[in-house]
């Protein structure tokens, strides 16, 4: 990957991982102290890093996820 | 030698009881006071079911004295993950916010093994929500590290986890059998590091009615034991359809099938000893030497797919659904390892794209993992690249992740059996443990495999206390 795009990947990564943490922090009932908000963004980022490198699996619009809906009726 | 009545498989205690030699109630009551001071030194235990455990006892005593015989685990003492409900017991899930849960029914789990006649002796200790939230290190549970029987006075360390009791109990000679749970790894790690044997069925072939979820397409529960052969006798008693699980199957497991110990094709990887300790290594290829004996040996290699980041997407995925609310109160901030407190969190927000691609990769990687075994019987592979780990030390300090192979990804995202069996000790006088990984619903050949290896071999007959 050349710097440029590893760099791009960077900026997007950091950009989103604020955001995620962001919206996490905001859906707890409680506040995290410093060491738990860097956990926190660490994790999200590599979150990012672990989509990008499931966005390296091509897939066609006819893989489907790998659970079946079946619709539901009672016996009788 | 004669084998302690604390370590002899199902199969010889069932014959002591039928020859008289000892009694379910007598069986129970020696092995309910070896879990009270035994089992307790390596933080096995949460709680004893002992009112229970003798009614089971004095039932199956009255129903063997009748010619009522119920089959092999009959009157056999055996002990619960924690997760599993039991009616009239705390059920802790390991998470001190839990320590008072109780449900008013049995898990269906727990329920087979009733009818089989087995007694339940004990619920047994396991690491904090079956580690779904990130432990790094052993201190992750309300009872505490779980610890190895194996050199504990000289070197104490880990059992592994989750089910850490229920490989401590079975290697300490506590139990008869345990039942364990795996996500990804619960079942087999312990069973390495406590040197057991351990099967993960595959997933759809055990009920998990009444089983604490924590992904629910990852779960499966599952015998841990002291040879295949008792993998085998429980693994009949709890496999089956049970409606109030629509995810089980009812795809029949037969066994006894006929006795087979040679002739099998295995496939092992070809990155199989990468990183490993040295005696892992070595008791890896004594392994081989014996598999020869057994079949066929190939080298294979896993298709390029991106399994520990789909297996990763899934649990985060799912256990986020699982835990919304146990994290988002803040009663995640009770758990007992610091990390487990915030590491779980960043999934709260994981996108549901990302986790349906994982679903769909998930597909893909079924297929490939089902056309890899097209012509094998079963994936060989050191079930872990180190002994266990010191029980002061994060697990980082002790072994590099990244030189776990993607096997243990691989065949969880896809759902497939694996047992895992001792086959030697390594550093620090610990035991070392070789996995098989078979096709979708073949858990009768992984067991015949697992059997007729513990035929040529005997370290599923050392044990760590008499």
């Amino acid at each position: 990957m050349s710097a440029e795009r590893q760099s791009e990947h960077e900026d997007v990564d950091d950009r989103l991982t604020e955001a995620i943490a962001t919206a996490v922090e905001a859906s707890l009932s409680y506040e995290l102290d410093d060491e738990a908000r860097q956990v926190l963004r660490d994790t999200a980022k590599r979150h990012q890093q672990l989509a990008r490198k499931l966005r390296e699996t091509p897939l066609t619009n006819a893989d489907e996820p790998d659970f079946v809906f079946v619709p539901f009726r009672a016996e009788g | 030698m004669t084998t302690s009545v604390y370590n002899r498989t199902i199969g010889e205690l069932g014959a002591m009881l039928r020859s008289g030699e000892t009694t379910p109630t007598e069986l129970t009551r020696m092995y309910m006071e070896r879990l009270d001071t035994v089992a307790r030194e390596y933080n096995a235990v949460v709680t004893i079911t002992e009112e229970r455990a003798l009614r089971e006892a004095a039932t199956a005593e009255a129903e063997l004295a009748a010619g009522q015989d119920r089959g092999p685990l009959h009157g056999i003492p055996w002990g619960a993950k924690d997760l599993l409900a039991v009616e009239g017991y705390p059920t802790t899930w390991g998470a001190e916010p839990f320590r008072n849960q109780s449900f008013d029914t049995d898990a269906t789990v727990v329920r087979h093994l009733r009818d089989a006649g087995a007694v339940l002796v004990a619920k047994l200790s396991m690491v904090e929500l079956a580690g779904g939230m990130g432990y790094r290190q052993p201190n992750a549970s309300l009872t505490g590290p779980g610890i190895t029987p194996w050199a504990a006075d000289t070197s104490p360390s880990w059992s592994g986890g989750s089910s850490s009791g229920s490989g401590s109990a079975v290697a300490a000679g506590t139990v008869g059998f345990a039942i364990g749970s795996e996500t990804w790894g619960s079942i087999v790690t312990p069973a390495a590091f406590c040197g057991i044997t351990g099967l993960r069925p595959t997933y759809g072939r055990v009920s998990r009615h009444g089983a604490m979820a924590l992904s629910w397409t990852l779960d499966k529960l599952g015998p841990m034991c002291r040879s295949a052969e008792d993998c085998a006798l429980v693994l009949a008693a709890i496999a089956g359809h049970d409606p109030d699980d629509p995810t089980s199957s009812r795809r029949d497991f037969v066994w006894p099938t006929a006795h087979r110990s040679r002739g099998f094709r295995f496939g092992v990887l070809s990155d199989a000893t990468l990183g490993v300790q040295p005696e892992v290594r070595a008791n890896f290829e004594a392994s081989l030497a014996v598999l020869e004996e057994m079949g066929t040996v190939d080298i294979v290699k896993l298709p390029d797919l991106p399994y520990n980041e789909t297996a990763t997407a899934i649990l985060q995925g799912e256990l986020a659904a699982s835990f919304e609310e146990f994290m988002t109160s803040g009663d995640v901030r009770q758990l007992t390892a610091p990390e487990d407190r915030v590491n779980g969190l960043a999934a709260l927000a994981l996108p549901a794209h990302v986790y349906i691609r994982a679903m769909r990769i998930r597909g893909l990687i079924c297929r490939a993992m089902d056309e890899l075994m097209e012509n094998v019987d079963a994936l060989v592979i050191p079930t872990l690249p180190t002994v266990a780990s010191p029980i002061d030390q994060a697990f980082d300090r002790y072994f590099d992740r990244s030189n776990r192979s993607p096997l243990g990804a691989a065949a969880n995202v896809a759902g497939l059996p694996g047992i895992a069996v001792p086959n030697g000790f390594g550093e620090r006088g610990l035991p070392t443990s070789l996995s098989f990984v078979g096709r979708a619903w073949d858990e009768a050949t992984l067991l015949a495999i697992g059997r007729a290896y513990q035929e040529r071999t005997h370290w599923h007959t050392r044990f760590p206390l008499e």
